[in-house]
């Protein structure tokens, strides 16, 4: 957590999962018993250490929306030092950490709750510390610690170190790793007592009332997880009860219960590492009816406990959809607070879909997609641009234009391509090739998603059939490399294409299927799509030494650039299944390609390759080269 | 006359399965309605009730169910759809609440009748029931998280609906048993 919207993040989704499992626990109070009561709080635990941002862990609510509208409403006023409002509330640890001096008021809102969690902290330690003092003072139990020794015997369980000490109400556990027992001094102490208080030490329970304390300083402000935790060490203790109950029998039952309802006005306080047999009247009466419930609790329940704590685990820690949804309205004139949330909101997570978004926001000349595709450094001009209403100059004609990239590779800065557009009504259909308009764009990751940024001006070119095959008039990739004996040069064009279209038959209704006139353009952008087809064409030319060029078949294989031995590229292109290509040829002309319009491509298989591993066989003698990028024409 | 409740009881828990766990639609129109499993299961509670009385702790849980399965028919749904999205959330936590809830009332039901197999010296009859009951849950507990939070690949759909499913027979076949269990004496026996 590194701002207050962070840390508001995480304390809503637990507060949250915290009202589901109040709500669960409610209903089967009667129905579970305190061993199945407290593992219920699981999820709530789960969800606390688990942040909020972590992949698929947002939760079953989306917080992010109402959120993000809260912070740009407030921040955009502001200029934090903390809180970068053009980027996604993503809180990424359960812990606070300040990142520099604090500037606005958000700022020392956020520095408040950081001082709150030290005080909080010092507070319980300074509690234990004293505790631990006074426990310090305390004299060794003498006749009494031959009492717990027999009762430690009886029940099988290990002793521990027993203190008197004066002031001190009732009998409580003190300490995580060495447990000490703590005893009133001059008062008579039950052997059950002994024995509840041997089971906390047996079960590790101070170490969980020492996490809950972290946890308390963590949501020092959020009182609803305050009572929750309240709940849990409640639990805790009802959980020991039946624990002393199930080694009792008869009469010894029924004391039990008389000696809680002795604790019932003793003062309580919730020190850390420490577990107190008396937790409030209020709790000794609930303790109290569960011991009168003790044998009526539906037994045989692990099984069903587990999953139900499963189900509850996954349900308030799982998020639903990673991604948000993009508006389809332009939000011409909103505020500047409304259209950065839907901005942020609806980020591209894919580099089809920042491409499908930034040029559907072209073409639809919807501003608020342009804006949910550009990059965080552009966002304040784009949202005023958005804001005031008025159409700023559109660089591409008004026609329904589809898109495919071309030569997409990685630049390290980015993945960087020619982005291709035509007329997709027109395109292809014989009356004349429509033009096709490019722009070199480099797609750059920014906050878990994707952005545009536009690296040139549109330009066209015509006489292109059709963008969606590799083009002898469009660009292409130039590899080249050579073993001193031949050059070689490798031509490759990759065209990719996401899913710009949709069936009509969706739109038409229950008689679509009979109307139906084929596909049509999608006005919408997917911008979580993948890329859906791959087309690709080769080309080159092979020079001997004496500038001759040599009509052979070269063999190749995508490998990382580097330094590579001949041996080594023999062993790749060995070990690959290898493309062919006969050399001279012109790329563009002929392509092979693939499509999926259901799964959508790989990943790794859509990306031009930095280099390759290739060889050829001249006059019997096979050559080996690493071809390595050069440029694009 | 409560070896025949019991009888009729086991019977309406039977049919509720039946109601429960199969959809079946014909031109829209669900003919097997889920909640109308909860009205049987609800009747089937109150006749056994007495027999095991931690049966009766699920009455209540029965008709929290049986709300939420009016609540799922399409027509509720199209109801449902009318209300203001800011509800949505609120709509989401109920669910897990109530999937959590459904997940408990399943298996302490099961586990019940599969006492009153062994209340009459059936213990196979008891532990074969719980056996079937332990499949039923954990394969209804995997749909439920695969359905609601992941996408499945298919095989994994297919694999976790026939097993459903397999366990849900085995779960009747077994009811069937404890049913026997409990047939009402021919009045020469009596």
């Amino acid at each position: 957590m590194t701002d207050l919207w962070c840390f508001l993040q995480q304390t809503l989704a637990a507060t949250l999962a915290a009202l589901v499992l109040l709500a669960v626990k409610r209903i089967l109070g009667d129905k579970l018993s305190p061993r199945w009561q407290l593992a219920l709080w699981l999820p709530l635990a789960v969800r606390l250490l688990l942040p909020v941002g972590a992949p698929r862990a947002g939760g079953p609510v989306d917080l992010t929306y109402p959120l993000t509208f809260l912070r740009s409403a407030v921040e955009l006023h502001l200029n934090s030092a903390y809180t970068d409002p053009y980027a996604p509330i993503a809180c990424l640890s359960p812990v606070p950490w300040l990142t520099g001096a604090p500037v606005s008021v958000t700022d020392w809102l956020f520095v408040i709750y950081a001082v709150g969690v030290l005080v909080c902290l010092g507070w319980f330690l300074l509690s234990y510390v004293r505790l631990r003092m006074a426990v310090g003072k305390g004299t060794p139990a003498g006749a009494r610690a031959e009492q717990l020794s027999r009762v430690a015997e009886t029940y099988g369980l290990k002793p521990c170190r027993a203190l008197e000490v004066e002031g001190v109400q009732s009998a409580f556990l003190c300490g995580v790793f060495r447990p000490v027992l703590v005893l009133p001094a001059g008062r008579e102490v039950d052997d059950k007592v002994f024995l509840h208080e041997l089971l906390h030490r047996r079960y590790r329970d101070t170490a969980l009332g020492a996490v809950l304390c972290l946890l308390r300083c963590l949501h020092w402000c959020n009182p609803i997880l305050w009572y929750c935790f309240d709940r849990v060490q409640n639990d805790c203790e009802a959980l020991c009860d039946q624990r002393v109950l199930e080694r009792l029998e008869g009469e010894d039952r029924r004391d039990y219960g008389h000696i809680l309802l002795s604790m019932a006005n003793e003062k309580y306080a919730r020190a850390p590492g420490t577990s107190s047999m008396a937790n409030g009247g209020k709790n000794i009466r609930r303790r109290i009816q569960c011991i009168a419930r003790f044998k009526r609790y539906p037994a045989g329940m692990a099984l069903g406990a587990v999953c139900c704590t499963l189900v509850l685990t996954v349900g308030c820690v799982a998020g639903r959809a990673e991604a948000g949804t993009l508006s389809a309205s332009p939000a011409w004139g909103s505020s500047p607070a409304k259209v950065l949330t839907l901005v942020l909101d609806g980020r591209p997570t894919t580099v089809a879909g920042a491409l499908d978004t930034y040029v559907k926001g072209l073409v639809e000349r919807n501003p608020l997609w342009l804006a949910v595709a550009a990059p965080a450094e552009e966002l304040p001009e784009t949202l005023e641009v958005v804001s005031s209403g008025v159409s700023p100059d559109w660089p591409l004609p008004e026609e329904p234009l589809d898109w495919k990239i071309h030569n997409l590779r990685d630049t390290g800065a980015g993945y960087q391509g020619t982005l291709c557009l035509q007329n997709y009504e027109t395109a292809g259909n014989g009356e004349g090739d429509s033009p096709v308009y490019t722009q070199e764009v480099l797609v750059v990751p920014q906050y878990q998603g994707y952005a545009v940024e536009p690296l040139g001006e549109f330009e066209t070119v015509d006489g292109v059939n059709l963008i969606q095959y590799p083009n002898v008039k469009l660009p292409s990739l130039h590899y080249t490399g050579g073993d001193g004996e031949l050059t070689v040069r490798l031509d490759i064009q990759r065209v990719l294409g996401a899913k710009t279209t949709e069936d009509q038959s969706a739109s038409n209704g229950v008689f679509g299927s009979f109307f139906s006139s084929g596909p049509s353009l999608r006005v919408e952008p997917l911008p979580h799509g993948p890329f859906v087809s791959r087309w690709k064409s080769e080309g080159g030319v092979l020079t001997a030494a004496d500038d001759r060029d040599l009509h052979r078949t070269l063999a190749f294989v995508p490998v990382e650039e580097g330094d590579w031995t001949t041996e080594e590229l023999k062993a790749v292109l060995d070990r690959q299944h290898n493309d062919h290509v006969d050399l001279p040829a012109q790329v563009g002309d002929g392509s092979g390609g693939v499509t999926d319009e259901y799964l959508g491509l790989d990943w790794d298989e859509c990306l031009a390759p930095t280099a390759f591993a290739a060889s050829c066989t001249v006059d019997d003698v096979e050559h080996f080269f690493l071809l390595t990028l050069e440029g694009e024409w | 006359m409560e070896r025949n409740e019991i009888y009729r009881g086991l019977v309406w828990v039977m049919w509720a399965q039946l109601f429960l766990y199969v959809d079946f639609t014909i031109g829209g129109l669900n003919v097997l309605p889920r909640w109308i499993g909860y009205v049987f299961l609800w009747r089937a509670i109150r006749l056994l009730r007495e027999a095991r009385p931690t049966l009766g702790l699920l009455e209540g849980l029965c008709v929290l169910l049986g709300v939420r399965a009016v609540f799922q028919t399409n027509l509720a749904k199209a109801w449902l759809a009318t209300l203001p999205a800011a509800l949505e959330g609120a709509g989401t936590l109920l669910g897990v609440v109530l999937l959590a809830l459904d997940v408990y009332f399943e298996y302490q039901l099961l586990t019940d009748l599969a006492s009153l197999a062994g209340a009459v010296g059936e213990d196979g009859v008891e532990a074969s029931l719980r056996h079937s009951r332990d499949g039923l849950t954990v394969l209804y507990t995997l749909s439920c998280l695969v359905a609601g939070f992941a996408t499945p690949p298919d095989w994994l759909t297919v694999l976790l609906v026939v097993g459903t499913m397999g366990a849900l027979v085995c779960v009747v076949w077994n009811l069937n048993r404890v049913r026997r269990c409990y047939a009402p004496e021919a009045p020469g026996e009596a």
